[in-house]
């Protein structure tokens, strides 16, 4: 009889720490939405971003491209092109805030895939922060870091942006799209567009430096 | 028949228009051309060395401004390049013995260029532009122009790989030494590309290791 209270103190006990062990592993809390009014939302590029040139490189299904792109903003809407060191033209894509649109003015044959093209709009739809309508947000903090985490989340797709919530400062994206996990690794600098953006997911790579 | 005869006049007025509209502004036709093809076979033969600086101006039509880049070229016979930018990027396309490698800022890659198609028809081109070597090359169909000091050779691709890429490419020779000044490489949207060639000097030593990547 009473080894079997201990027993049941036991796994009690156990269950307890378990318990204790789970909670504590949880660095995020949730933050109430109204209490991000004080905060910086977060930005990959800023307000005032206007234009910027970047080295690039891809490696794309084991494919290697290097070359400069040239990203403009207008309004709200971002303009891209990827050319080649010389100048020709891989793609030229255009994102459009409203309606959250895309206009594909020209891809060379070789990158003119469906699976290509699609993680290309996703992915810059993340840095260019273009969601569509029906998107829900939702704000966590990580107690460990500091940092902010701003999560979007759509139909088959959560994206979640680590910022600094002083200065809105974006220094990653994880997103998750019908199981596929991408991770964007962004590295600011007083300059209104950031200093290197890399994106990594498999098959897929590309790795971009600001020259100007 | 007086108004077949009218019909047919009217037709070739309108065809002679036709062929002088054509030819881009500033230029007219050129009619002898096989002596162009000679005298540009004759300077290609006696170069045996070229040493170049340029300055490439990207124009695009989403931009106001024109993105520079400033490089060099050198070629060494019989088909040894080297294309290198110096501005705002460091990056060398380096051709010697049929292999392509390309020195992208340290990073040393070399190319198999019969895996991969695209690449091999765009340095191909590139090389044949800049070098003005295009006499008689079926990938692509030539139509010729002067004027007081050039003459210019504008070709198109017959290519499906290259005609995804480019409309025309336009290369400017200098009458006086027969020589590429200008290349000019034309994209669909109009989008254009024009490589100028400044400081050029032929038949100069340049050393083998320039062509070695590494």
């Amino acid at each position: 009889m009473r080894d079997k209270k201990i027993i049941n103190l036991l796994i009690a006990v156990t269950f307890l720490m378990g318990l204790l062990a789970v909670q504590s592993c949880q660095t995020t809390e949730k933050v109430a939405v109204d209490k991000q009014i004080k905060l910086s939302q977060p930005l990959v590029f800023s307000t005032d971003f206007q234009k910027a040139l970047y080295k690039t490189n891809m490696m794309i299904y084991g494919n290697e491209i290097s070359g400069l792109t040239l990203i403009k903003k207008t309004g709200s809407d971002f303009r891209l092109v990827f050319m080649s060191e010389i100048g020709l033209k891989y793609f030229d894509m255009e994102f459009f805030s409203k309606n959250d649109s895309l206009v594909i003015h020209h891809v060379i044959s070789v990158l003119n895939k469906k699976p290509v093209l699609e993680i290309l709009s996703n992915d810059f739809s993340l840095i260019f922060m273009i969601f569509p309508e029906k998107t829900s947000v939702k704000f966590y903090k990580d107690s460990m870091t500091k940092s902010m985490i701003k999560e979007y989340k759509r139909k088959g797709q959560k994206s979640k942006y680590i910022f600094d919530p002083n200065f809105g400062t974006v220094s990653s994206i994880h997103d998750k799209k019908r199981g596929k996990k991408n991770v964007i690794a962004i590295n600011k600098s007083d300059h209104p567009a950031p200093q290197t953006i890399n994106f990594n997911q498999r098959g897929f790579n590309l790795r971009m430096e600001r020259l100007d | 028949m007086k108004q077949l005869k009218y019909l047919f006049v009217i037709v070739g007025i309108l065809l002679i228009n036709f062929s002088f509209g054509q030819a881009p502004k500033g230029f007219s036709e050129l009619e002898d051309v096989t002596f162009f093809k000679n005298s540009l076979r004759k300077t290609s033969d006696q170069t045996q060395s070229i040493n170049s600086d340029f300055v490439q101006e990207k124009h695009l039509t989403m931009m106001e401004e024109v993105l520079i880049s400033h490089g060099r070229f050198l070629f060494k016979k019989e088909n040894k390049v080297r294309w290198e930018y110096l501005d705002p990027i460091v990056y060398a396309i380096i051709i010697n013995q049929n292999k392509f490698t390309i020195n992208n800022d340290g990073k040393i890659t070399e190319f198999d260029t019969e895996s991969n198609k695209l690449f091999k028809e765009i340095n191909n081109m590139i090389v044949m532009a800049i070098r003005g070597n295009f006499v008689d090359n079926p990938d692509f169909s030539a139509s010729f122009f002067q004027n007081k000091g050039t003459y210019l050779a504008v070709l198109k691709p017959q290519n499906e790989l290259l005609e995804n890429i480019l409309i025309r490419i336009e290369i400017y020779f200098s009458k006086s030494e027969m020589a590429v000044s200008e290349v000019k490489f034309i994209e669909p949207g109009d989008d254009f590309t024009k490589i100028s060639f400044v400081n050029r000097q032929t038949n100069v030593e340049i050393k083998y290791e320039q062509f070695d990547a590494r």
